[in-house]
């Protein structure tokens, strides 16, 4: 018991300390070399700064900053509720095709001039949705049907990947006029983050959060048998199908946002389960904030890893969470299959 | 609270498993449910918590229509132990036994008082803060029973609750129901496949196989001809030494 106390309060710790270092090295790093007491002089607005460097903290390191935190904490807490949902320590909004439904409907929105109809921004956000969802039902439907199969679900997912993603560069196929920026962002990058679009999704996102976060008592309650669940007075079907609903939406704002970044879902909410035992009321806070450091230190990685080119970040995330994957899959051979 | 069925009738892949089906179940007993496989006793259990839908009027609780109410009333009336083959997840005994409350305010309570007063009842205190995935077959099927419990229904629903232990566990468990009966005054309906349980620990059985059914005393209720009619087998009833109840020799025939 002692033991456990403590391993959890060093991780707490540690993972603060972590925060502080991470912010601090993503607003400081990038491929403009800016000393260190410049950064800081910048960020406490005092004087005899260079003003191009004021400008790439100010206009563009930190809302890059404040995007990754926003899409780091979403992804981190749509995967710890997609493995509660299906009952399954395999899955994530990328894994199970939810992601790459949302960017079929952003290609969609691009290459059509569509989101000008529907009043810029949202265009985007709306048709994200409407195919992140499409994905997401399908897999319901097939997983229903298999609850406990973990097989069925994974090569559920991968079958909407490849049919999602076909139709994507069947589009860009068409279209290769807009094929660098729409490639480029679809593997997943803050390049693009600006403080209108904060604006824009940031209030919505952390609606979707606190409405997600207050259900930690449905998604404990849902962790057993659904026989189970009913009988303690849950109303399964109604909950699944809502929690599914909101986590999809924050899912599709995420990939509006910062298009296809994999494996933070899977990983960070391993993490966390590893030490941690499975209450959704401290699992789900703490994959939040872990999700936003790891995507932050992700992020560091894709702009400095190779000097004045970027890097989409899904790559690096891919690179840490395949190998995360496999070790997943071979732990859950044992007790899940 | 008390269960009623009226003119049940319930298809399942076209075959009529129940037709016309007329119960009430007696309060405070132990009453057994028995009868072949494959022959509707879980269906029956899941008819009277609403885990299946039935269409038509014919489950009453409390003379209201079954479909009429909530999962959240049905929960604080009837808690239902439902057959163990299930996944467990990683959670500890505690945690597990605390998802009970979720139809109660008190379910962010740190320590629950009726969680507590459960666990001390049925002497679990060890395993509290075990891990689920780490109890033995008996312990789970306890502590499965603990989670019921504090749920603190007048009735509790059981689906084989003896399936896959050891004689030792298998008999730890009735004398766990017998008790709950007797002190807590809880209404228990639990499906069996051991006769000579049945014989020793349930007050009332219900015999099914097709039509019509049987309800009534265990005693008066297993007898050599329904045995026959319900079982197709045939048997011989000597004295248990230990209850002095009735103890069943059960034989087939040879073709």
């Amino acid at each position: 018991m002692n033991f456990r106390i403590n391993k959890a309060s060093i991780f707490i710790i540690t993972s603060i300390i972590l925060g502080v270092f991470t912010i601090f090295l993503s607003i400081s790093k990038g491929s403009v070399k800016i000393p260190f007491n410049e950064v800081i002089n910048i960020l406490l607005h005092n004087e005899n700064v260079q003003n191009s460097h004021k400008f790439i903290i100010i206009n563009l390191r930190i809302p890059r900053t404040i995007s990754a935190i926003m899409v780091g904490m979403s992804l981190s807490l749509c995967g710890a509720i997609f493995q509660t949902l299906f009952k399954n320590p395999l899955t994530e909004p990328y894994l199970l095709g939810i992601s790459s439904g949302a960017a079929l409907g952003v290609t969609i929105a691009s290459v059509f001039n569509l989101f000008v109809f529907v009043n810029g921004i949202w265009g985007t956000f709306a048709f994200s949705f409407i195919f992140a969802l499409l994905s997401a039902f399908i897999i319901f439907t097939l997983a229903g049907k298999n609850k406990s199969s973990l097989l069925i679900l994974l090569l559920s997912g991968l079958a909407i990947n490849f049919f999602f993603s076909a139709l994507n560069s069947l589009l860009l196929y068409f279209n290769r006029d807009k094929l660098q920026n729409i490639i480029f962002w679809q593997m997943g990058s803050f390049t693009l983050s600006s403080y209108e679009k904060i604006l824009y999704t940031s209030p919505i996102m952390i609606i979707l959060i606190i409405i997600l976060l207050s259900k930690s008592k449905e998604l404990d309650v849902l962790l057993l048998s659904e026989d189970t669940a009913k009988s303690i007075g849950v109303n399964v079907k109604k909950q699944r199908i809502f929690i599914l609903i909101i986590t999809t939406l924050l899912t599709s704002i995420c990939v509006g946002i910062a298009g296809t970044i994999g494996f933070i879902g899977l990983i960070i909410p391993h993490i966390v389960k590893l030490i941690f035992p499975l209450k959704h009321r401290i699992i789900l806070p703490l994959s939040l904030y872990l999700g936003a450091i790891f995507t932050l230190f992700c992020d560091v990685i894709a702009r400095l890893l190779i000097t004045n080119t970027e890097i989409p970040i899904g790559i690096i995330t891919a690179l840490f969470g395949a190998p995360f994957f496999i070790y997943v899959l071979k732990k859950a051979k044992a007790n899940i299959l | 609270m008390k269960i009623e069925i009226e003119n049940l009738n319930f298809n399942y892949n076209e075959k009529n498993i129940f037709e016309n089906l007329n119960l009430k179940f007696k309060k405070g007993n132990l009453n057994g449910i028995l009868g072949p496989n494959g022959c509707g006793k879980t269906t029956l259990l899941k008819a009277i918590i609403k885990l299946l839908k039935i269409n038509n009027q014919s489950i009453y609780h409390d003379s209201v229509d079954i479909n009429k109410l909530d999962n959240s009333i049905i929960a604080k009336n009837i808690a239902y132990v439902e057959q163990s083959s299930i996944q467990m997840p990683k959670i500890k005994t505690i945690d597990y036994i605390k998802l009970s409350r979720y139809s109660y305010d008190d379910f962010y309570h740190i320590n629950n008082k009726v969680v507590n007063d459960t666990i001390k009842l049925l002497k679990i205190d060890k395993l509290k803060d075990k891990y689920i995935s780490e109890l033995s077959g008996g312990e789970l099927q306890k502590v499965i029973i603990a989670r019921a419990l504090s749920q603190e229904t007048k009735i509790i629903i059981l689906d084989e609750p003896n399936a896959n232990l050891d004689p030792l566990h298998q008999l730890e468990i009735m004398n766990l129901l017998k008790f709950l009966v007797k002190e807590k005054k809880i209404t228990i309906i639990t499906t069996l496949h051991d006769i000579n349980l049945a014989l020793s620990y349930c007050d009332q059985v219900l015999l099914i196989k097709d039509k019509p059914i049987t309800y009534g005393e265990t005693l008066k209720t297993i007898t050599k001809e329904n045995v026959k009619k319900y079982f197709n087998l045939n048997s011989s009833f000597i004295e248990n030494p230990f209850t002095k109840r009735p103890y069943i020799i059960l034989h087939q025939e040879k073709n």
